[in-house]
Order: C-alpha cells, then structure tokens, then sequence
C-alpha cells in the first residue's frame, strides 16, 4: 500500500512523537522493499540481509527527527539502506580477506595450489546451498550479483532490479551522475560475462579488487 | 581522471548502454538496429545483457521472515536501552524504589499512619492465573509493587506495542485496567481486585 503524500506526512509526524504503533506501520509497509534490496546488496547472504535490514529500520527510528522532508520517505530509507550494506560489504570483504590470507599462509609451499588453482575459501559466500539450491532466477541472482564489485553491484541493484531513475540514484549514493553511469556500465559489462558463465554452467570470477578500475569515464 | 563525454563520438558500447536506458531516439534506434543486424557480437552482448536483467528480475521481491516487524522492534528497545545513559537509569531505579518504599509504607499504614493494615502485599500476591494471563502477551518485569485500597499495581513490559496491549488489557472481558502508558513501551496496570483472587 502507497500512502499519498498527505499521509506520509501524518506518519512522519507520528514517528517523530515517538509513536510505537506508527513505527510498526512503518516497518510493516517497507519491509518487503528494504529486506529485498539488501538481500540483493548483499549478494543473497540472507542472515546479513536480516541483521542489516532490522539496523535500518532502527536507524530510520532513530534519525526520523533529522529527516528534513526534502526527498521522499522512501528515496530517504533507501539511502540508509544502501549505507548500511556498504559498510557491511567492507566488513564481509576485509573478513574474507583475512581469510583467505590466513589460508594461504598455512598452505604456504604446497603444491595443491599452485598458479591458477582458485582457494576454496574465495567461493566460500554466498555459499554452495545458495548458489545451486532453487530455481534457476535464483541462482543466478546469487552467483551474478556476488561476481560483481560491491559498488557496480549497488547500482545494478537500484537501476535494473528496483528500476531507479538516475536522479533518484544519485540522491540515494550520494555520487556524482558520470560516476553512476560509469558504475553502471561496468557492472552491466560484468553481468554480461555472469550470464555466459552461468549459461556455460561455470560459476562467473568475482571482482575482488579493493576499488573498481571505473572512475573516469 | 575525467573525460568530458561530449568531445567523443559516440562508441557501440555506448549507444548500447543509451539502447538498453530506453534513451534513443526513433531515428537512433533504427540505426542500432541496422547496426546490430551487421555485428553479430554487438546484438550477443546485447541479448546476453537482457537476458541476464531478466533473469535478475525474474527472482522479484522477498518477504522477510513472518514476525520481522516484532524483531525490528524488539531491537529498537534493546538498542533504546542500551543507548540511554546509566546515570538516568540510576535516577530512574532510585526514585522507583522510594516510590515502592512510600506506597508500600501507605498500604502498611494506610495515610495518616495509624492503622496497620493486612492488605500489604508481595509477588506472591499475583496469582498463577493472574501471571499466566499476563505473561500470555508481556513479559513481567517487576511485579506487585503494592497494593493500594483495591488494587494491586503491576508493571510490565509488553510483547506488543503499548497502544495494542492497552486494547487488549481494556477490551470486553479484560481484567486490567491501564493507568499509563509509558513511552517505552511498558505500561503501568491496575489489577482490580476481583482477578486477584485469594486477596
């Protein structure tokens, strides 16, 4: 159900006295939308997408008394969703790392991974059950999205599965226009190999690069 | 480093980028389709790209899990909680305690001090029905703080939010009578004296 404008007002106003049941409302109301897009941010790691989706719900009750009515509601929950889940990509990304370095120095000298043998633990998320359990969309969903650069990912997220105009997505990321569609662009292009990949039955590389090579188009 | 996109002639990728935006023109788009008509490998990458959008948006919406509005606010309390500062809770628990100590003092002794009387009341003053009926939507934080003429005052914490809990205390039927509603979600009730049985 979409409130019109007036009464998105009215539950704004509520939310600022500290109104219990508006705030159940609210949540009730975005749930789907907040809870799906962080899946997605996240690259299908559902428990993440729980975690981070209730963070965001507490964050919006938190910082409603900031929230200045300049975008809507929505645009507004968005970009709370959206830093949250980068912070967490940071957090997923440096532990994997760690990891992954922990790994290889244990195997440091042997033989079984040798140049071009791949570590099992850089396929470890979103995990086997993930990606080859459930219908075909789905595991592609999983294996496409975790192949992407967290931040091509995001705008591929916003533009192509929430289908965001570009306004609104540089509202939401805060970045500057050539810099979305540049994101864009990459991330479409890495998309593209996902599909062939996954056509092939192979699982598509993952950008694991600190910082995207975009910047600059 | 930045190049201004204008002074480019307009790469196929590009013009497959603005095809897939839907931001060609009529005339533009008869052209990309002559043009896809003579690169095989430009109409692949175009249909791979489709074909994997598709894909993507087959997977369509998810729903969280069935009590998730609950989690989110069981979370938002615990968050509350542990945020708000130890020295107002302090405050907090020390006037609670005088309040507990005064009415209880008035229930001994009834207000002019005089008459002690039997209606002093502990935890074991809350029946099991009472409890059971009470624990059946809240959790029971401190309970039978006193018993003041006919009526026990319990605190709890409910498991739903205060104005739904307030319905159901007050509904047809209810026994409890609330006399505040807290703004964390507790909420003060008067048990009436028929529900504690025993009194």
């Amino acid at each position: 159900m979409n409130l019109t404008p007036d009464q998105e007002r009215v539950l704004i106003e509520r939310l600022r006295r500290g109104d219990g049941r508006a705030f159940n409302e609210l949540v009730r109301q975005h749930q789907s939308t907040v809870y799906t897009l962080v899946l997605r941010l996240l690259s299908n790691r559902r428990e993440d997408a729980l975690d981070v989706s209730q963070e965001v719900f507490v964050t919006v009750f938190r910082a409603i008394a900031d929230f200045r009515g300049d975008s809507r509601l929505s645009t507004w929950i968005h970009r709370i969703a959206v830093n949250h889940c980068r912070n967490r990509n940071k957090y997923l990304g440096r532990r994997q790392e760690r990891r992954h370095d922990a790994f290889e120095d244990k195997h440091e000298g042997s033989s079984a991974l040798g140049a071009g043998v791949v570590s099992p633990l850089r396929g470890e998320m979103p995990g086997p059950e993930q990606v080859y359990e459930g219908n075909e969309a789905e595991r592609f969903v999983a294996a496409a999205l975790d192949s992407l650069h967290p931040e091509h990912r995001e705008i591929v997220v916003l533009r192509e599965l929430e289908g965001l105009p570009y306004e609104e997505i540089v509202e939401i990321t805060g970045l500057k226009i050539g810099t979305v569609k540049s994101r864009l662009f990459r991330g479409r292009a890495a998309l593209e190999s996902a599909y062939l990949a996954f056509r092939e039955g192979k699982r598509p590389s993952r950008d694991t690069s600190e910082k995207p090579k975009d910047e600059g188009r | 480093m930045t190049e201004p996109e204008d002074e480019l002639p307009e790469t196929p990728e590009e013009r497959l980028e603005r095809y897939l935006d839907g931001d060609l023109s009529p005339e533009e788009r008869a052209g990309f389709d002559q043009e896809l008509n003579r690169n095989p490998s430009l109409a692949a990458r175009l249909e791979a790209r489709q074909r994997a959008v598709s894909l993507l948006r087959r997977a369509g919406p998810e729903r969280p899990p069935k009590h998730f509005v609950f989690m989110v606010a069981e979370r938002a309390r615990s968050e509350r909680r542990r945020r708000s500062p130890v020295g107002a809770e302090l405050v907090v628990a020390i006037i609670s305690v005088a309040l507990l100590i005064a009415l209880s003092w008035v229930a001994f002794h009834g207000i002019d001090g005089s008459a002690p009387s039997p209606s002093v009341t502990s935890e074991k003053a809350l029946t099991e029905s009472d409890r059971r009926l009470i624990e059946s939507v809240a959790t029971i934080d401190s309970i039978a703080v006193a018993k003041t003429g006919t009526a026990l005052i319990v605190r709890v914490r409910p498991t739903l939010d205060a104005r739904e809990f307030e319905s159901w205390a007050t509904g047809p039927g209810a026994h409890f009578r609330p006399i505040t509603a807290l703004p964390d979600g507790r909420v003060d009730l008067t048990v009436s004296e028929a529900t504690s049985t025993g009194h």
